[in-house]
């Protein structure tokens, strides 16, 4: 094998968020847009729209682009009904989900008419059914973010984009990136079936991304704690396999875990998602098990004397220089458990390598530049080496 | 990229192999000797040894573009093993001027094993000598003891500093080398000469790395770590020698590869139009093939790359 060039742009950008009302939904615009330049393809993801629900009653109408709809009942059978001045979390939960319509549609209010703007490439509305809610007096009806509020902005929620990456051989990898309901800018990294979702990524910050068809990793400069960072490849798969996805990221947006790399190659264990041809897909944490461990595969070393220790080299903190004193650059091969190693009896394997990547066997600085191959490059990540644990920095090429 | 490649370093040179004597010492020398000279090395002087033997020093081929070169004299001083009074042959390795040498009681001779002989693999710019027990008589694959001595290893390694004419060498033998496992355990004897700095002796100070070779392994994890389908990586040679105090440097060897896989038989196999065979056997992690032929062989020296 050899470096694995994904022979796609490269992109990278960088931009600032915020905790405002619609960051979350700017953030997921903007990982769109920069991965529809990489290559990867996109796919509107429906929204959800709460109202407040101030009642609703036969007659009551709503247009939808230009289409004027009509309610002949809030009464399905075999359900309670709808009382006026029920909350909408209730309207929902009697009228249930055969009545909810999920829409990505930008939408309007005026008086008691909502007014739905449909994207020239969003899905077309197939349904009639709506569940919603306007005032018989007149009264502007008022949607909110939060579905039991009364107050607040009307705009849609949940809503997002799924991003497929391209493939090499079949199984690309896709990601639902998703607005938060209730939460003004986190979102959700979703990764279908099986569900692993990443919704601790901390939007709130200037982040960073560097995108290629295969794989993207969104970053923060100087922030290497949980909640700031994200890898996320489709693999260059080993040989043998059809394909192999990685997903390396934080979940819980209040107190992330995972999604860090303030650690050493180990961080890509903390908490991840992985989909290789020949198990099952699944999430799993990091584990004392070092066998289990997601690892970074390479000629590196460690020092020490014992006969378990690596190479028994008994001179700590080497770095691999050759005879010129220049780094020597290794492909970076991805060791990971092709199933859950919870589950099975199992041990990593060298399923693929990260794209446009490499790994030197010296110890660098994370986010400083570097050349690789002639080309511009930064320091992802770093590893202090130690008697079992070899010296390294995985690098990125940012530059096409 | 230039300099140490993810391929394999190509000598595109003679390669011999051979099945020389181990049991009679004048027999040997000679057979080491003409193996040498076959593929390009130049014999400099003869050398008297005991017994009435006549030993012999040669010089290595120069390497491509940066015509670096050893010596190496293989002879018989005398020495026996003390149970038993096996003749014991010695190998000198040196710089191109016959500097910075070390010396190793390498070869032990044994007329009692009936036709005793030892492998022995070189190109015009390294050697490897080894014993196989599925080859011939002569007990255990590996040495076990330390009067049935059967290893030597050395060479002008490839290098990328573009210093023509730099010094450089390096050699292994005896204890638990490359015979037995990619790390030499600290009995093993080697000297090296790199950027100007020679070391040799027994491989037991702490901060000098004698040579040995690296084994694609996870970033901390001792063990080997395969591809889904079993195999393991095959890579470029990087062998580390240097010390604390003038630094550790990666060179590599000619029509060599390393397997991350322990092998514990003798295997040979055929790739890229070349007949492989590992010299590690009994190891605990990785395995050092060589070439021992190939399609590629040319007759005149120099190439451009």
């Amino acid at each position: 094998m050899a470096y694995a060039a994904s022979n796609s742009t490269i992109v990278t950008d960088t931009k600032a968020f915020t905790t405002a009302v619609g960051s979350g939904e700017e953030f997921i615009q903007w990982i769109k847009d920069q991965l529809v330049e990489a290559g990867w393809t996109r796919q509107a993801l429906l929204a959800k729209i709460s109202y407040t629900a101030f009642g609703i009653a036969d007659g009551d109408t709503v247009t939808l682009d230009g289409n004027v709809f009509t309610f002949y009942s809030t009464t399905p059978s075999g359900s309670n009904p709808v009382n006026r001045g029920a909350s909408n979390h209730a309207a929902m939960v009697n009228l249930g989900a055969e009545v909810l319509l999920v829409m990505d549609w930008d939408s309007t209010v005026s008086g008691d008419t909502i007014t739905f703007t449909v994207a020239s490439n969003g899905p077309e509305y197939t349904g009639n059914v709506l569940l919603c809610s306007t005032t018989r007096a007149g009264v502007s009806g008022i949607f909110d973010f939060n579905p039991d509020s009364t107050t607040g902005l009307g705009r849609t929620w949940n809503g997002g984009f799924r991003m497929t990456s391209s493939a090499v051989h079949s199984n690309p990898l896709i990601i639902d990136f998703r607005t938060i309901a209730s939460r003004t800018c986190d979102i959700t990294a979703l990764i279908k079936d099986p569900i692993a979702n990443f919704t601790g990524i901390q939007v709130n910050n200037s982040w960073s991304i560097v995108a290629n068809k295969y794989q993207f990793i969104l970053y923060i400069t100087g922030i290497y704690v949980a909640g700031a960072f994200m890898l996320a490849s489709h693999l260059k798969p080993s040989r043998d396999l059809e394909w192999a996805n990685f997903v390396t990221g934080p979940f819980n947006p209040v107190s992330p875990f995972g999604g860090r790399r303030d650690g050493d190659f180990s961080d890509l264990s903390v908490n991840y998602y992985a989909d290789i041809a020949t198990g099952s897909p699944y999430t799993d944490i990091i584990t004392t098990d070092p066998n289990e461990t997601v690892t970074l595969v390479y000629p590196g070393f460690g020092y020490g004397v014992t006969s378990l220790q690596k190479l028994i080299n008994k001179i700590p903190n080497f770095t691999l220089v050759r005879d010129d004193g220049t780094g020597i650059p290794f492909e970076a091969f991805i060791a990971i458990c092709p199933t859950d190693p919870g589950s099975f009896a199992t041990s990593v394997q060298i399923v693929g390598q990260l794209w446009d990547s490499l790994i030197y066997a010296t110890l660098g600085v994370k986010d400083n530049s570097v050349d690789i191959g002639g080309k511009d490059g930064i320091v992802m990540m770093t590893q202090q080496g130690s008697a079992d644990i070899s010296i390294g920095s995985l690098v990125v090429q940012i530059e096409t | 990229m230039s300099g140490i490649v993810f391929g394999v370093n190509y000598s595109f040179r003679r390669i011999v192999t051979i099945q020389a004597a181990a049991w009679d010492v004048q027999t040997s020398i000679n057979q080491l000797t003409a193996a040498l000279i076959e593929c390009d090395w130049t014999q400099v002087s003869t050398i008297s040894g005991s017994g009435g033997t006549t030993g012999y020093e040669l010089i290595s081929s120069p390497t491509p573009n940066r015509n670096t070169r050893m010596r190496v004299s293989i002879w018989w001083n005398g020495t026996t093993t003390v149970v038993f009074g096996w003749p014991i042959i010695q190998i000198k390795v040196a710089d191109s001027n016959g500097a910075n040498s070390f010396t190793r009681d390498f070869l032990t001779i044994r007329s009692d094993l009936g036709a005793k002989s030892v492998r022995f693999v070189c190109n015009p710019f390294q050697f490897f000598c080894w014993y196989d027990s599925t080859l011939s008589p002569g007990g255990a694959s590996y040495n076990t003891d330390t009067f049935n001595r059967s290893t030597a290893f050395g060479g002008v390694p490839v290098l990328v500093t573009p210093l023509s004419g730099g010094e450089a060498f390096w050699f292994q033998s005896g204890g638990r080398d490359f015979r037995q496992d990619v790390v030499p355990d600290s009995n093993a004897q080697y000297a090296f000469l790199i950027n100007g700095n020679f070391k040799s002796g027994t491989n037991s100070v702490a901060t000098t790395l004698a040579p040995e070779l690296l084994i694609m392994r996870g970033d901390r994890l001792v063990n080997d770590v395969p591809f889904p389908s079993g195999n393991y990586p095959v890579t470029t040679p990087i062998m580390m020698i240097g010390d604390h105090t003038n630094g550790v440097v990666a060179i590599s060897l000619w029509d060599a590869i390393t397997v991350s896989y322990p092998y514990t038989t003798r295997v040979v196999t055929t790739a890229d139009f070349c007949t492989w065979e590992n010299i590690t056997q009994n190891a605990s992690i990785g395995t050092l093939f060589v070439v021992t032929d190939s399609q590629f062989q040319l007759t005149q020296p120099g190439y451009s790359y």
